[in-house]
């Protein structure tokens, strides 16, 4: 009776030192310590914009199938046979497609944050030091918002990676949980083959998964992230967003060349395309946006010699920052338009008549149809005293007709229009 | 000479000109045009729409010769 009730005696302290030594522990104590701005730092340290659209692609020999440009060198070979007119054919143009997109409001921005915690290893063994190698950031709620002046608006979210895994979005918001490995070493551990832990222990740390919620309104995007056992939010988030800015009204002249026999280009087609560019009255050099993060910082105050964090002595403390940063670059967002005039004293470009008391400004999508069409004004083959028609719509200068033999006089060039 | 201008990504542009003060704010007007135009003295400031945007009121300045 007696050796049985040691038997029980024995077989509770056991019981006892085995549930306190487990791993399945979050920490030994937990204390709230109060607010700490200066533990964790965010930064924006890159952002980016990807997929401009394109508005007109042309059609030329190698934008053709493999079969098709054989037929056409063929039929070019046949046609002229002389050397140079036959490579000044193989580089002509014949035709363009209209690309459906013609929308220039819409940015698709990658932005990197960096997430950094405050490394001070002078205050290592100090009590009132407030850093522990297994120190981690343990959940983080970080914001970039937009100001309405901008009329700019975040339109959806595409992808959002961390250190841990990455999800593909394509909602305005999204909340889902990552599997990790544990192969893998998060927060620093190796819990690879040498880790000495038990099958079960094994089993469980395979479920450690790290959170994350996201939600996006017009002017706002907010990003949370809480990590689980031994995971440091510490590291870069990258997050594809898709903006859109409001609409202005823009119309652009896409000419259309193929080359001749002679060599030079001859105008074959004009499209006008109806183009929304950013509304905006003014073009600031930069835009801002403010950049804001709370989080929770977990201090070890005593236990952080070992992996295992059961044994932990923890501290905990909030804090929150924000900070100004820079989105976008004027370049960035400006239309890459071009038209015709001089810039000599004050700016006079070319426009043209579409109707009676109806004047446009005579503008290209981009550098080379500009810089072509001013080669096509100058082109001899063209009447010097003739008023310059584009379709039914008649070029103007300052107001008035202009032909192609005062082109040379006003000596016209391309220029940005923005 | 009345102007109604506009100003987009720092551009301005004479969008519409009338013999008479004929702006007012709600209007709408076709905003693509850029019309030649001599605006000296400035008169006020009005709030139209254009028509691909009318929910997107805009900020024009009329001025006269």
């Amino acid at each position: 009776m007696m050796r049985n009730f040691l038997f029980l005696i024995a077989g509770s302290i056991l019981l006892f030192v085995l549930s306190g030594c487990t791993s399945v522990r979050r920490f030994k104590t937990a204390k709230y310590m109060g607010t700490d701005n200066d533990l964790v730092d965010v930064e924006l340290f890159s952002s980016r914009l990807t997929g401009e659209p394109v508005m007109v692609q042309e059609k030329n020999l190698w934008t053709l199938s493999a079969n098709a440009q054989t037929r056409l060198v063929q039929i070019l070979n046949e046609r002229y046979p002389d050397n140079e007119h036959f490579m000044s054919a193989m580089s002509g143009s014949f035709g363009s497609t209209e690309v459906s997109v013609q929308d220039l409001t819409r940015k698709d921005l990658r932005m990197v944050f960096s997430i950094n915690k405050n490394r001070d290893f002078s205050l290592l063994n100090e009590i009132s030091g407030r850093f522990s190698p297994a120190d981690r950031i343990e959940y983080l709620n970080f914001s970039l918002e937009i100001p309405d002046s901008y009329r700019l608006r975040f339109h959806e979210w595409n992808h959002y990676a961390t250190e841990y895994g990455e999800i593909d979005i394509a909602n305005v918001s999204f909340s889902r949980s990552l599997d990790l490995s544990v192969e893998g070493s998060p927060g620093g551990a190796d819990l690879g083959s040498d880790a000495t832990l038990g099958r079960n222990e094994k089993q469980v740390l395979s479920k450690r998964y790290l959170k994350l919620n996201g939600t996006i309104s017009d002017h706002r995007m907010l990003m949370e992230e809480e990590g689980t056992r031994e995971v440091d939010l510490c590291g870069n988030v990258t997050a594809d967003v898709s903006l859109e800015f409001d609409g202005f009204p823009e119309i652009v002249m896409v000419p259309v060349f193929v080359g001749t026999g002679s060599g030079a280009l001859e105008l074959s087609a004009l499209n006008f395309i109806n183009v929304e560019v950013p509304a905006m009255v003014d073009a600031p050099d930069t835009l801002y946006a403010m950049l804001s993060l709370d989080y929770i910082y977990r201090h070890v105050q005593s236990g952080w010699q070992t992996f295992a964090e059961w044994d932990d002595k923890v501290e905990y403390y909030q804090g929150k920052m924000s900070k100004k940063v820079p989105l976008f670059l004027k370049k960035d967002y400006l239309p890459s338009f071009f038209c015709i005039g001089t810039d000599q004293g004050e700016k006079h470009v070319l426009k043209f008549r579409k109707s009676s008391e109806k004047e446009y400004l005579l503008q290209f999508g981009n550098y080379r149809d500009a810089s072509r069409f001013l080669e096509w004004l100058q082109d001899p083959v063209l009447r010097p005293t003739d008023p310059v028609y584009l379709g039914s719509n008649k070029l103007l200068y300052k107001g008035a007709p202009i032909t192609p033999g005062e082109m040379p006089a006003n000596q016209f060039k391309v220029l940005p229009v923005y | 000479m009345y102007y109604l201008i506009v100003r987009n990504l720092g551009a301005p542009r004479c969008v519409d000109r009338s013999e008479e003060d004929l702006y007012e704010d709600g209007m709408s007007f076709d905003c693509t045009p850029h019309l030649e135009c001599n605006p000296k003295e400035f008169v006020k400031e009005v709030e139209i729409t254009c028509p691909e945007h009318p929910d997107d009121p805009i900020i024009a300045m009329v001025f006269r010769d």
